[in-house]
This record gives C-alpha cells, structure tokens and sequence, in this order.
C-alpha cells in the first residue's frame, strides 16, 4: 500500500510536461554556470578560480534542487486535496501514517530524480569535466603575518596603508599555480574621497629571494579576490606582500585576511557528497511543504514555503550585514549599543534555514564534510525535519473535513 | 452499546439528528445545511435521496460517510461510527465530482484505489480489467483520464467505488452526464448490488432514474426531510390508476367512458399510445455499442 502510494507520487510529479520542465531547468543552471563561473574571479592570466565553477554549480543546482523540491511537495499537497483522492483514501483501509509515509517516500524519490534531471544536463552544458578540470582545495593561512614592521599575534588586527606594506609569510608546501584570496576590509571614517574601488600591488618572494610583482585591476572592497601566480612554487615557503596603492584609506588585515590554496582534494567524491546535500535538503524541504499543503490550503501554504525559501537565502545577505558591521563600524567606543545589535541580527539570522552548505566549501574540499560540525548540524536537523513533517502530515491529512 | 449502536449492527447506514451548520469566514453568518437528518438503510435496499440545489443531498452524503464532521448527531455503518478506522473499507463512494487525473489512465486509477481498497496482484488486475469491461471503458482503458469525456469519467467513478464489493454503496449524482445506454447499465449495476445484500444511497436530479431503481425515496428541502419511507407507499395516491391499451377503437374507447361515468369515475386523459425518445435512442444506438 505505502509503495503503491510511493510510486504513485513519483509518477504524478515526474510524468509529462513534469519530466521536461524540470530537465529545461537543469539545460538552464548549466546555461546559468556556463556564463557565470568567471564572475568574481578576477583572475590575472584569464584562468577561472579552481574550484569556483563547482561551487557555482553546487549551489545553482541547491537553489534549483530547493525550488523544484519545494514545488514538489506542493502539488502533491494540492493534487491530493484538490482531486478528491484524500477522500477515497479516507474511505479505504488506509491508516494515517501510511498514507503519509507513501506519500513522503514517494516524494524522497522524485526529488532523488528530479535532482539528477537537473544535474546531469547542467554538468554537461557547464562545460564542467572537458577542459580545465575544476578541482576543490584547502584554504591555508599564513604562518606569521606583519603590519608595517610589526607582527600580529594571535587573532590580532592592524592596518595597513599606503608606505606600510603588509607580509603574510607561508610555511612549505605550497601548490604550484597558487591562487591567492584577500578579504580586504576599508576602515570607515580614513575613506572620506573613497571612490569604492580600492588598488593594491601584490609582490610574491621566494626562498631564493626572488620577487615577482603585480597590480591586479581596482576591485571592491569585501569581496574576495583571487590572483594567480604562474610559477612552480616546488613546496618551498614563501612571502606575499600586500601593498595598498590608493592614498585616502587604510585596510585593516589579519592572519586570515589573506590565505593560499593548498592541496588538492578529489574532484568525484566533493561531487557526489554535494549532491547528496543537495537531495537531502531537497527531500526535507519537500516533505516540510507537502505538510504544509496538506494542513493549510495550497495558496497559504504557498505563502508559507515561499517565505521560508526567502528568509534561507537573505540569510548569507543578513550575515554579510552584520560581518561588515564589525569589520568596518566596529570603531573603539562604539558601545554596547552596536554590539547588542549584532548579537540580536545574528541570532535571528541564524535562526533561518542555512541552505547554502557550500559556503564551507573547504570543509568540502578536504572531503572531511561530514565531521564539519555545521554540516553535521544540517544533516541532523534535515533528518529530523522529515521526520517531523512525516508525523505532523499524518496528523493533519484532512480525512474528515471539520 | 447504545441503543443506536445495537440498532445498527444489522443496518447498513443508520443516521440519527445529524445536522450540519457551514460558517461563512471571517465573521459571515452561519448556513444552516442540515438539520436533524435521520435515515436508515439496511441491506439490499435502494436509498434514493432528492431535492432541489442547496438542499443538503451531497452534505448528508458526505455526513453519512464521515467525510464531513457533523454539527450534530452521529452516523453509524454496520454498527462502527462513521470516520473512525473501524468504518473504513465499508462504503464505496462515488463523489459528484470526480477529479482524479494527475496523468493517469483509467486502468491505473482503478488499479491505485483498488490497491488502496486491499486488492493484490492478479485479484487487482482482474477486477479491474472486468469493472473497465462492465462499465464500458475497456478501449479507453490506458488513456488518460484528462481525455475522457464527462459520461466516461462518471462511469469509471462509479466502477471504482465497486472495487472491493462494498457492502454499502453511496452514489451522488450517478447518472449526471450519462447517455441512456450508460445510465442503463448504471441502473442494472445498482440493482444487482441490491440483490447481492448491499445496501444503496443515491442522490440524483434525475429523478426518473431515482424512481425506477428506489425502493426507498427521501425528500430533502432546505437541509430537512420533507417526505421519507418506501417508494410504492410515498408515491402511492389513492383512487388513481394508469392504464396501457392496444388495439382498443373509438367505439371500444366510448363504452370505456361510459363505463368508468357509470362507477363515479373520471377518464382524465386519453391520447395515443407512442414510444419515447429513450426508447427509440436504445433502439437505433443500443446495436452499434
């Protein structure tokens, strides 16, 4: 009974006109990572940033995935409650929970193929796997870090400006091709003439001493910026220099301001491991809005999953609110006033769903993603999300009109 | 066990004070769409409720089958509270409107309800196949049911609620959109399900239809029962009688009259004998189906 109702809910989700929207929506993810993955690389010998094509990828097919779960669930919901079927369930020998557990097992499995409707023709049309294989990579920070003359200790921050150069000093074993990340920060208050673009020089020395220098293109502040050295490193350490070149603002930089990429990690198994994040969330986010179809009538609940899909993504918006809060406002003297804001912004923006796992992508990258505390946290409450919505579907599956 | 209870382990359907009132949101005033309903229903017999729009026929269904929770008064099938897991599986049910698309075809309609209704394997398969035959549908079996036409899609909600031999049947408009040959044969389908000990409720604007398979009529008015009991006795009027002729001349007609004067009668109406237009429709189609 539960499979036949199972299977009876992937039929009516994927049959049809169903089956070809959802693979022109994975044709225009691809299309959409195709034309996008370069963005916010700016990468000095046109080489896109490793790895940035696969989170793109990663978190348009989230997005997608989210969307069509969400759709999933809905009009499941709808069709069930619309057509009348809830009612010949309700006269037949069909208890609650099973009805509810069919329905949700055959959502778990729509969205399963759903899911790779979408993806595989937008890994293909990404152009992903044909020419320059994406990789993921770890992230490594700078051993010692100098503002001026002086070094930083610990978490310390300092600024850095025009005549006082900041060196980020890195252990052995760097990759060849490094590509470096800086998340500049502009102290508020020194950029009275700032034209929101912000120049530097970068200078790479080696354990030989030798130097190479370069300017990258003017770019915005709080956003990072990667930059491709093409030399062989050959694993020995090394010295970056950052040298603000615009005269009306200083940066503020600390031992994460600027980091390096570093081993390589396998491309198939970050792969597989995102599209399983990307169906588990989907599933959950199904079975959350076929509950709430089948409590509320469609239109409210509608309201309901649109509002929880919003709230997930400004999220990551909210969050960059707050971090540029403390990073550019949180002048001495500010208060406890300012503080007790980013507390309150940060705990509500926290209580919204985080869709987005890929934003640790490193964690992902060093193929350790599942003991990341976060992701372990998500998988966690995805489980109990279903479970939850599972119980509370049998609980309000209107077999009796009240 | 209530006194009710113990009434109705051998009645089908036994509904007692059931009232049923609709609030209109957010603050309209409440319309009243039942009230005090009662009936009862034993096996092998044929309900047939009327009424006009709006005056409770589809409510007092959906009430009697615990689809829709009364205001008041309470409904039991073959003694287990209607509603309640007890009085699952006892009813089949064809609602007036049957939605049930989604993309499936006829046959997987059938197959997926009878599966819900217990049914496995080649038991399922072969109900189905015969309801489609019995009802007509065979050819359109593996359409669509987003292609069938209105008369089609009443047949197969009528074959679905026959699925697993239901021993009360509840039918709401079953003839609504049925040619004649189709409503025969829905016809012939009620009352051989009366004969095999199921009981029946049917709720139609057909009234013809209603009359000639009822063996119990109730007439619904503004949510009350207006006139209920067994068809002959509520369709009974006395010193009234209806008779066919054949062969029978002016002169032969005349010495009637005078006969029918001479007892302290009246011949109302006389006029010659034709045949009817469903008559003459299963004559000249009845062949090609």
């Amino acid at each position: 009974m539960i499979r036949r109702l199972a299977w009876d809910a992937v039929r009516l989700l994927l049959r049809g006109r169903a089956f070809f929207l959802v693979l022109g929506a994975g044709l225009l993810a691809g299309l959409f990572v195709r034309a996008t993955r370069d963005t916010g690389s700016a990468s000095l010998h046109g080489a896109h940033l490793s790895g940035a094509a696969v989170e793109t990828l990663a978190s348009t097919l989230f997005l997608a995935g989210l969307v069509t779960a969400l759709v999933f669930g809905l009009l499941l919901a709808a069709e069930d409650r619309g057509s009348g079927f809830l009612a010949q369930v309700a006269l037949r020998p069909v208890g609650r929970v099973a009805y509810a557990a069919g329905r949700l097992l055959g959502l778990a499995a729509a969205v399963l193929l759903g899911t790779l409707l979408l993806a595989l023709p937008a890994t293909l049309v990404a152009g992903l796997g044909r020419r320059d294989l994406p990789e993921l990579v770890e992230r490594a920070r700078a051993s010692s870090v100098f503002a001026g003359e002086r070094l930083l200790a610990g978490a310390e921050i300092d600024q850095i400006a025009l005549g006082r150069p900041g060196r980020f000093h890195f252990p052995a074993g760097a990759r060849r091709d490094a590509t470096l990340l800086l998340r500049p920060k502009v102290a508020l208050g020194q950029a009275a003439s700032f034209s929101g673009r912000l120049e530097l020089a970068l200078t790479l020395e080696t354990a030989d001493g030798a130097r190479t220098r370069v300017t990258p293109p003017p770019f915005r502040p709080l956003r990072e910026l990667p930059i491709r050295f093409d030399q062989d490193l050959a694993g020995a350490p090394f010295v970056l220099e950052v040298e603000p070149l615009s005269p009306a603002f200083v940066l503020e930089i600390d031992r994460d301001a600027l980091t390096v990429l570093g081993a390589r990690v396998p491309f198939a198994r970050d792969a597989v491991l995102s599209f399983l994040l990307v169906v588990l969330a989907g599933i959950t986010a199904a079975a959350l809005a076929f509950f709430l179809g089948i409590a509320l009538s469609p239109g409210p609940a509608s309201l309901a999953a649109c509002f929880v899909l919003l709230a997930g993504l400004g999220r990551e918006a909210v969050l960059d609110v707050i971090a540029g809060m403390g990073g550019g406002g949180a002048a001495e003297g500010a208060g406890a006033l300012l503080r007790c804001l980013r507390f309150a912004l940060g705990l509500l923006a926290r209580l919204a769903p985080d869709f987005n796992l890929f934003n640790a992508a490193e964690s992902l990258g060093a193929g350790v993603a599942l003991a990341a505390p976060d992701v372990f946290l998500a998988l966690l409450l995805c489980l109990i999300a279903a479970l939850a919505a599972l119980l509370l579907a049998a609980a309000a599956a209107p077999f009796q009109e009240k | 066990m209530c006194r009710l209870a113990r009434m109705s382990e051998n009645v089908a359907l036994a509904a007692a004070g059931l009232s049923r009132v609709f609030a209109r949101p957010p603050f309209g005033r409440c319309v009243p769409a039942l009230d005090g309903f009662s009936v009862e229903v034993r096996p092998g017999e044929i309900l047939g409720l009327a009424g006009p729009n709006g005056a409770g026929k589809t409510t007092a269904l959906r009430c009697c089958l615990g689809l829709l929770a009364p205001t008041q008064g309470r409904v039991l099938l073959f003694g287990a509270l209607a509603g309640t897991r007890a009085a699952r599986g006892l009813a089949g049910f064809s609602p007036e409107r049957f939605d049930l698309s989604g993309g499936r075809s006829g046959r997987e309609t059938l197959e997926l309800l009878g599966a819900l209704s217990g049914l496995r394997g080649r038991d399922l398969e072969a109900r189905a196949g015969d309801l489609l035959a019995r009802f007509d549908l065979l050819a359109a079996a593996e359409r669509p049911l987003c292609s069938y036409s209105k008369g089609m899609v009443r047949r197969l909600s009528i074959a679905a609620a026959l699925l697993s031999d239901p021993p009360l049947l509840v039918l709401d408009e079953p003839f609504d959109g049925l040619d004649p040959l189709g409503a025969q044969a829905v016809r012939e389908e009620i009352q051989r399900r009366a004969r095999a000990g199921a009981a029946v409720v049917l709720s139609s604007h057909a009234l013809a239809e209603v009359e000639a398979v009822a063996t119990h009529l109730l007439l619904l008015g503004a949510g009350r029962t207006l006139v209920a009991g067994p068809a002959d006795a509520v369709l009974a009027q006395d010193g009234r009688c209806e008779l066919q002729l054949d062969g029978l001349d002016a002169a032969g007609l005349e010495a009637l009259r005078r006969l029918v004067e001479e007892r302290g009668a009246r011949l109302e109406r006389v006029r010659p004998g034709r045949g009817t237009l469903e008559e003459l429709f299963r004559r000249s189609l009845g062949r090609e189906r």
